[in-house]
């Protein structure tokens, strides 16, 4: 394994996390919808996978399935619920429903003890999380077995990314974004394609959190709290929301950004605030903004082709 | 049983404190329609600035007190002009503004000897309020746009980022205290089994008599009448000659003074201040004027006192950690059963 990797390797794992986290916030947002849900789905993935995996011989490649099926399990009706929220409002609701999934792992023993016989049993842990043996990552095919599933993931959610884009059903969801009711008077049924994007982002949350928990080894309520939602929110938006390119490089950057910055030390929240704020204000696109892109290179290359445009 | 008096009392005190909090936030989102997500960083340096004037400048706390919310309306107006004016509309002053607050980070971060430091810490706040007077007098923006909902809250969680993490360098992570002696610890006795501390008593006093003079200034003043205004249509407002951008400023520095005064009552009647004492009143406040309405003054008012009683009760007679669990459930079922809150007009959503 070459060097650079081998350093680097828990950054590279967390940006392979967080680039699939990103992803499935954009499904959302490039709906129209303002969910910040996917910390408490995250979690929700996190943890089954960890008590699978903890508990039973299953591996990492199983115990994803019954991660991912009880996100969209508990999604589906989450969504009928708030999805008739717009905006501020369905983003402050399910933010309120990260804080119960925190809540409830944390105080997931107590109510477990209430039905069970043994006053002792410990599944959640609370406060303190599941913690996973150390496992010495094994190389295989020059990366650690820990990084390949990632990679696997991550590339199958980017061909969902990718083909969505520009399939009939990405198609579908842009028009609601831009226009609820000129979509419903298409004869779109709104409600069930906002559900079918909600449901879905909350499946490829989790199947990341479920992923990310062999990498973590600490599943604590404390990684999926309110900040980590806005976390995620911020990939997608400092990306760019037209593209799906956009997250992509929105997680790679704020994810080893810390590490860049390292040199100044106790600064680099400051620097990664700045970052935040200049971006958003002035790339109002995000760094992928095909619509940027194409006016600068108009503007490099403008005096060549100036002629055949005008 | 017998604790229930006492209990609602202090449901009562910590609902008043909150009210603080949640009526600056919701006063910001009826006029720009922005969630202002740094509203809890003002809260926690409102509580710092009048830790410092107690401790190193050896103020009483009755100069504290109003020192912290003039600092904390002032962080506000500078946080509406940093991180959300440039968005609405982008001026060479605000360009001017953020060049000097770049310096005066650098000066404030940097490796600095004292005297450098001091010069450029100067020369940054110079070009700072050189670019800010430059920002209010402008006419022609050199970009003016609608905002979408998601990039102000996105602006401002840098700029809570950047507020906490000073907090952190000035500070220190750990718990801060007020000296013991401030004030008086002997408590009121109200009736056989419910007691009241002067602290506590001070919260509910001075957060009642805020609520009266916001509630004067709203109603009563030409400022409030323009704010009322802006709040119901930026655009007419314009057109009838009100200065939208000043009164945006004004309404910051209102809402600033309110979550600093917040800060400070709390962070006295818990003596714990800690840089990151935002993040949960901002999250029980998020609730608070959602259920009273987003924008409605009066509502959040209510509602406060209505979270800080579930909260309180709920630490009481069921499990302290299952507290924000009640505030959240009280807070999807208004959104699903009256989305618009208690008192809020009905334009959010059609089902």
């Amino acid at each position: 394994m070459p060097d650079f990797l081998s350093h680097n390797i828990t950054v590279i794992n967390f940006i392979l996390i967080n680039m699939a986290l990103g992803l499935s916030i954009y499904l959302t947002l490039s709906t129209g919808l303002l969910s910040l849900a996917n910390a408490g789905f995250m979690a929700i993935g996190a943890y089954t996978t960890a008590l699978i995996i903890t508990r039973t011989d299953i591996p990492l490649g199983v115990a994803i399935v019954p991660a991912m099926l009880l996100a969209a399990l508990v999604a589906l009706p989450l969504g009928m619920l708030v999805l008739r929220l717009r905006d501020v409002y369905l983003a402050i609701a399910t933010l309120g429903f990260g804080e119960i999934v925190r809540i409830a792992a944390l105080n997931g023993d107590k109510v477990v003890r209430w039905f069970s016989d043994n006053k002792d049993l410990i599944v959640f842990n609370g406060a303190e999380g599941i913690t996973l043996s150390y496992v010495t990552p094994k190389i295989v095919l020059g990366l650690p077995d820990s990084t390949w599933p990632l990679l696997i993931y991550l590339l199958v959610v980017t061909y969902l990314a990718f083909t969505l884009q520009n399939s009939r059903y990405g198609r579908v969801l842009a028009s609601i974004r831009q226009d609820e009711t000129a979509a419903h008077t298409l004869g779109i049924d709104v409600v069930r394609y906002k559900l079918l994007a909600f449901v879905l982002s909350a499946a490829i949350a989790a199947g990341a959190g479920a992923l990310s928990a062999p990498v973590m080894r600490v599943i604590d309520p404390r990684n999926y709290v309110f900040s980590k939602a806005v976390d995620i929110l911020a990939y997608a938006v400092l990306g760019g929301m037209t593209h799906w390119f956009g997250p992509i490089v929105g997680a790679t950057v704020l994810t080893s950004l810390p590490e860049i910055l390292s040199f100044l030390k106790d600064q680099r929240d400051v620097a990664n605030g700045l970052i935040i704020m200049i971006s958003t204000i002035y790339l109002p696109g995000g760094l992928v903004d095909p619509k940027m892109w194409r006016s600068l290179a108009k503007f490099v290359l403008g005096r060549n082709t100036s002629g055949s445009t005008a | 049983m017998t604790q229930l008096p006492q209990q609602l009392i202090n449901g009562v005190w910590q609902g008043a404190a909150l009210a603080l909090f949640a009526m600056g936030y919701t006063l910001v989102f009826g006029v720009l329609n922005v969630v202002n997500l740094a509203h809890g960083a003002t809260f926690m340096w409102g509580a710092f600035i009048a830790f410092v004037c107690v401790t190193k400048l050896n103020l009483s706390l009755w100069y504290s007190i109003p020192v912290a919310m003039i600092g904390a309306g002032f962080m506000g107006v500078l946080l509406d002009r940093l991180a959300f004016k440039p968005l609405r509309s982008l001026t060479a002053g605000s360009l001017v503004m953020w060049a000097g607050f770049l310096v005066l980070l650098t000066g404030m971060l940097g490796d600095w000897s004292p005297g450098t430091r001091r010069v450029v810490i100067l020369s940054g706040s110079v070009v700072l309020l050189a670019g800010l007077i430059q920002d209010f007098r402008s006419v022609r923006p050199l970009r003016q746009r609608e905002v979408p909902h998601l990039a102000p809250m996105i602006s401002s969680i840098g700029a809570t980022f950047i507020l906490v993490s000073l907090a952190m360098g000035e500070f220190g992570a750990q718990v801060s205290r007020f000296p013991m002696n401030l004030f008086p610890i002997k408590p009121y006795q109200l009736t056989s089994n419910a007691v009241i501390s002067p602290i506590q008593a001070l919260v509910l006093v001075l957060s009642l008599t805020l609520m009266i003079i916001l509630h004067l200034l709203i109603k009563r003043t030409q400022m409030g009448r323009a704010i009322r205004g802006i709040a119901w249509s930026e655009r007419t407002s314009r057109l009838l000659g009100i200065n939208v951008d000043f009164v945006i400023a004004q309404t910051f520095f209102i809402s600033g003074a309110l979550a600093g005064a917040a800060g400070v009552l709390l962070g006295l009647a818990f003596n714990r201040l800690e840089p990151t004492m935002g993040h949960e009143v901002e999250l029980a406040g998020l609730t608070v004027i959602i259920v009273g309405g987003m924008g409605s003054i009066g509502g959040a008012a209510l509602a406060a006192f209505l979270v800080g009683m579930i909260r309180v009760l709920s630490v009481a007679y069921i499990d302290s950690s299952f507290r924000d669990a009640f505030v959240f459930g009280l807070l999807i079922l208004v959104l699903l059963i009256r989305p618009s809150g208690m008192f809020g007009r009905s334009k959010v959503s059609r089902a």
